[in-house]
């Protein structure tokens, strides 16, 4: 990982006492876990500094009292860049226990019933994560996820139209209308979507729709992309979301929920 | 699934094939016949409780682009509207009290319309959205309310255009109970169905969509192209009418004056699945073929394959024939529950039909035009990979 040192300007800002780098830092975005007067926070440095993001970012702030959301606790401009200062939540990425899913549909069911859970009032408030994946899904001892990135990875999206370079797409758990960059018809059905894929991933370890970003894009030229993950429940699962059109998935939350319930 | 009726020119045919040969369960009152008074008129009143009514606001928004018919005399009707009144807020008015209108009209099934004309899908989604939150605030308990998609061609004919429509048409928010869809099909000249293949994938997703998504679905002024679609897919009414005018959705019928002279008509044959001009029967009847064509248990196919016969479009019988065949043919395949089962049932009747095309043929029978078989290897080749 290349690591990078926070400037002492900032240390002194934020009063941080300790701090770690949690990712290789991406064209947008670092991330530190940082103690401050003993607590511990996350420290996201984003490279973005305009107003339409900061508030984009804010809104989110409405949502700090979902236990399965990190809490926003600041967002600052500071120098050319927006800083966010997170609730840190102890735990391991889900991406990192992989193991202790596969195989098991009941385990994976319950969590993506949780994550709905989750989500279901930023849903009903016409709000998507955009970028759900592994990575972006913490897992508590108790075996509680907590989704990460809500509020980033929205107004990256929204902010992607001015901002250089634009949101670099994780292509991996994307949605046919993400790939085919139809943002008028991204909306809940769009997490819907993606959360389909990390159901097939957690299953089985691969990715449903193949490994390269052309086969995938091949897939999704289809109307019917059906799989088959060798599991019942997992299909039902996941061929209830897995229509290339968003209109043809659940339409009510209430009818994806029953879908990530056995 | 229910047939509807659609109630214009002559409609006391449709309403006595219902009465006398139980023809149809429902109906569609058409504004542009009928008018404002439709429920003083006699031969309405006793179907009214199994009708609902198209106020048919399809005709140009922005201009006095309408022929009224009798669409003007519903004062909240847009062929009213001058030029200096077009505004959208004088346009959701109008739709509002539409609404009103039928709900005080007693209407059990409420068709809320939507101009044809406009032209943007975002217009379109847009009208969709706001008479969507007037029904939140409004609906009254006991009435269904239905949408109208008027999909113009070059809408349906493009599955962007299209899916932008379902996306809005299927959102959580949504509270209409279902959609009345029209589909402007536009068969090249000589020809009463389309066989272009966009527009049947296109138009079968629109309404597959549609119940997948447990809505209601009315399909008017339905051809009978409409057993394409549902071979597919449950649709809860489909629309049979006498004229060609009722069974294909054309726009011009409200921007211009269509009344044309009257043709001998055609025989719908349920064999062949299709129309057959009234003068090829007499070369098929005169070499002894007319079994390949002839309803079975069909009163007026019976009377109007008289030798002899003088055919004429206005006449009750050449009419009444189509009704009784294609409700009999939707209904047979409507009934069939299971959809993989029904769609191998209207293969069947795809490929016996071409067959019989195919017999003619041996028995030197060529058919031209709309009589041909132009459509029929097309139906087969869309459901055979839908
Ligand atoms: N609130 C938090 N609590 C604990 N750890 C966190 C928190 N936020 C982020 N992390 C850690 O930092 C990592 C990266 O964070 P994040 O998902 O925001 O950025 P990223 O993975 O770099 O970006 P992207 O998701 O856009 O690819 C996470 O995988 C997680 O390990």
């Amino acid at each position: 990982m290349t690591s990078i040192a926070l400037s002492q300007g900032l240390i002194d800002h934020f009063k941080i006492s300790e701090y770690e780098q949690a990712t290789t830092p991406s064209g947008q975005k670092t991330v530190f876990i940082v103690k401050i007067e003993g607590v511990k926070y996350a420290l996201k440095i984003i490279h973005i500094a305009d107003e339409r993001f900061e508030r984009e970012v804010k809104i989110c702030q409405q949502y700090n009292h979902i236990t399965g959301i990190p809490s926003i606790l600041k967002v600052e401009k500071y120098l050319n860049d927006t800083i966010i200062l997170e609730e840190y939540i102890e735990g391991n990425d889900l991406s990192d226990i992989l193991d202790q899913y596969k195989g098991d549909h009941k385990k994976v069911i319950d969590l993506i019933f949780k994550i709905g859970t989750i989500l279901k009032p930023v849903w009903y408030d016409k709000y998507v994560h955009r970028d759900l994946k592994p990575q972006n899904i913490r897992i508590r001892a108790n075996g509680d996820p907590v989704v990460l990135d809500f509020g980033i990875a929205r107004a990256l999206d929204e902010e992607s139209i001015t901002a250089t370079g634009g949101q670099p797409l994780s292509w991996y758990y994307a949605s046919p209308e993400q790939y085919a960059g139809q943002k008028n018809l991204i909306s809940y059905k769009t997490d819907f979507f993606c959360l389909g894929i990390v159901a097939y991933f957690l299953y089985t370890n691969r990715l449903p729709f193949g490994n390269t970003k052309d086969l995938i894009a091949q897939t999704f030229t289809k109307t019917i992309i059906h799989i088959d993950s060798g599991n019942k429940y997992i299909n039902e699962f996941c061929n209830g979301v897995f229509y290339t059109s968003p209109s043809d998935r659940p339409r009510k939350i209430e009818t994806f929920l029953k879908l990530a319930q056995i | 699934m229910k047939i509807a009726h659609v109630l214009g020119h002559n409609s006391n045919w449709s309403i006595e094939t219902h009465l006398q040969q139980n023809i149809g369960d429902y109906f569609l009152i058409t504004a542009f016949t009928h008018g404002i008074d439709f429920d003083k008129k006699k031969s309405l009143k006793s179907i009214l409780p199994k009708s609902m009514i198209d106020l048919q606001f399809y005709g140009k928004k922005s201009s006095g682009d309408i022929i009224a018919g009798k669409l003007s005399e519903f004062p909240f009707h847009p062929a009213n509207c001058g030029d200096d009144e077009i505004t959208n807020v004088y346009f959701e008015n109008c739709l509002k009290r539409s609404i009103k209108f039928q709900a005080d009209k007693g209407f059990r099934n409420v068709i809320i319309p939507h101009f044809y004309e406009n032209e943007e899908v975002k217009d379109i989604i847009e009208t969709i959205k706001k008479i969507n939150d007037h029904v939140k605030k409004t609906r009254i308990e006991g009435i269904k309310y239905f949408m109208t998609l008027a999909f113009a061609n070059h809408i349906i004919i493009d599955k962007i255009k299209v899916e932008e429509i379902l996306f809005a048409c299927t959102d959580m928010d949504i509270v209409f109970d279902g959609y009345f869809v029209t589909c402007e099909t536009k068969p090249e000249f000589k020809r009463k169905l389309t066989t272009d293949i966009k527009v049947l994938r296109n138009l079968s997703k629109v309404f597959k969509t549609l119940k997948q998504q447990e809505f209601e679905t009315i399909y008017a002024y339905a051809n009978w192209d409409a057993l394409v679609i549902l071979a597919q897919t449950d649709i809860d009414y489909i629309t049979i009418g006498t004229y060609e005018n009722l069974r294909k959705f054309d726009i011009r019928r409200f921007t211009e004056d269509q009344s044309g002279g009257g043709s001998k008509g055609y025989y719908f044959s349920e064999k062949l699945l299709n129309m057959i001009r009234a003068d090829d029967i007499t070369i098929i009847r005169d070499t002894g073929n007319l079994h390949f064509i002839k309803n079975d248990r069909n009163i007026f196919s019976d009377i109007i394959l008289q030798p002899g016969f003088l055919w004429n479009i206005h006449k009750p019988d050449v009419n009444k024939n189509y009704l009784l065949a294609i409700e009999r043919l939707l209904k047979r395949i409507g009934s069939v529950g299971d959809l993989i089962y029904r769609k191998e049932l209207v293969l069947n009747l795809i490929e016996d039909a071409i067959k019989r095309y195919e017999s003619l043929e041996r028995n030197y029978i060529y058919l031209d035009n709309e009589s041909s078989n132009y459509h029929l290897n097309i139906w087969r080749t869309y459901l055979r990979n839908a």
